[in-house]
């Protein structure tokens, strides 16, 4: 994965992280923040843009040039934020790749076969969890 | 011969974007922290093209273009805006800089961009084809400043590509240098009503039928621009 345009809109512990990985890949990014201070979580290499705006209003997309974006990742704190945002992304700027974090498993499966991948962080420790308590005993048992 | 490139901009982050989409092409790229910077280095060496912003502490980007144009030096610029930042353009474009990007952009954007201004240089109007080479080709006639022969490119363009807005909303901008407003208008309702969603044509409509006339936001075909604020 190599120069994509990508917007990731959240720049919390997850979204920061994933503009570090990112960014080694050479994508062009940009990060949406309603908090300018958030800005201050991204790596010292991240080299893209960064915009301080509220970015479930329309404008805010477009400013950052949704229109042209290659991928569009959702990682604020808030599931819904999340969803209602690559839903817009997908459904009206009709963006190749929208990716969302979501904590709910519930709803979780609500979005498969939409084109939009859903990373619900919560089943994925769950199965990390489980998966070492596997190992574990397989090492424990007679 | 490589051609060779400055960035200006007092952000590590646009600099590190532009040095990476720029990377893959054959020029030569320097970096500039501020103003200052970019003049002692404008000082040291020849340079093809400059990208400079227009928002910087200090030095701006408008002051450096000035003292680059009272030092003689010829060289393209392309003006990086902040989101919906054009009100200088005007000034600008006396200042022999005509070629606006808003901030974010693509790599693609950048590159077509910078691709197509170092290229102007070498057009020929006996030599000129498509339609986008008048479209460049006026732009060209714009920077040196030979007004009459822009307007007869675009005129001619128009032929070419009936229905593309552009050679419009640029004839309205001359019209306006002539300080000929309802022919400014005109020519930016016919870009209008060639492509409704054209940007700067609207926004030029817009600021000239104010009731208090400004050349303040021209847009001289920016579409990523929207409005001022």
């Amino acid at each position: 994965m190599k120069d994509k345009y990508i917007i990731i809109v959240g720049c919390g512990r997850l979204g920061a992280h994933v503009a570090k990985m990112f960014t080694r890949s050479r994508n062009s990014l940009v990060m949406i923040d309603k908090d300018a201070t958030a800005f201050s979580r991204l790596s010292e290499e991240y080299s893209g843009f960064t915009i301080e705006a509220d970015a479930v209003e329309q404008d805010t997309l477009l400013r950052a040039k949704i229109d042209q974006a290659d991928v569009l990742v959702a990682t604020t704190d808030d599931d819904n934020t999340n969803i209602m945002i690559a839903q817009v992304a997908r459904e009206i700027h009709h963006v190749p790749e929208v990716m969302l974090r979501i904590y709910d498993p519930s709803r979780a499966k609500i979005y498969e076969g939409t084109g939009i991948t859903t990373i619900c962080t919560t089943l994925l420790a769950a199965e990390a969890f489980s998966q070492a308590l596997g190992s574990q005993e397989g090492v424990t048992a007679p | 011969m490589k051609q060779h490139i400055l960035v200006v901009d007092d952000e590590k982050n646009i600099r590190m974007t532009l040095t990476q989409c720029l990377a893959d092409e054959a020029y030569t790229i320097d970096l500039a922290v501020n103003g200052e910077d970019a003049l002692i280095q404008l000082s040291q060496a020849d340079y093809d093209l400059i990208l400079l912003d227009i928002k910087m502490p200090g030095l701006d980007g408008m002051e450096v273009l000035k003292k680059i144009r009272d030092r003689g030096i010829q060289v393209n610029v392309i003006m990086m805006t902040a989101y919906g930042t054009v009100e200088r353009a005007v000034e600008a474009m006396k200042l022999g800089a005509i070629d606006f990007i808003s901030k974010p952009f693509t790599p693609s954007e950048i590159r077509k961009l910078v691709q197509s201004v170092l290229q102007r240089h070498v057009l020929k109007e006996t030599e000129l084809n498509h339609f986008e080479e008048y479209l460049e080709f006026a732009k060209k006639c714009l920077l040196e400043q030979h007004y009459e022969k822009a307007e007869e490119i675009l005129i001619k363009s128009i032929t070419l590509n009936v229905e593309a807005p552009e050679p419009h909303n640029l004839l309205g901008v001359l019209a306006e240098y002539y300080r000929d407003i309802p022919r400014a208008q005109k020519h930016y309702r016919a870009a209008l009503a060639l492509d409704p969603t054209y940007r700067p044509a609207d926004q030029n409509l817009e600021r000239t039928v104010q009731w208090k006339y400004s050349q303040a936001g021209m847009n001289l075909g920016d579409r990523d621009d929207t409005d001022e604020r």
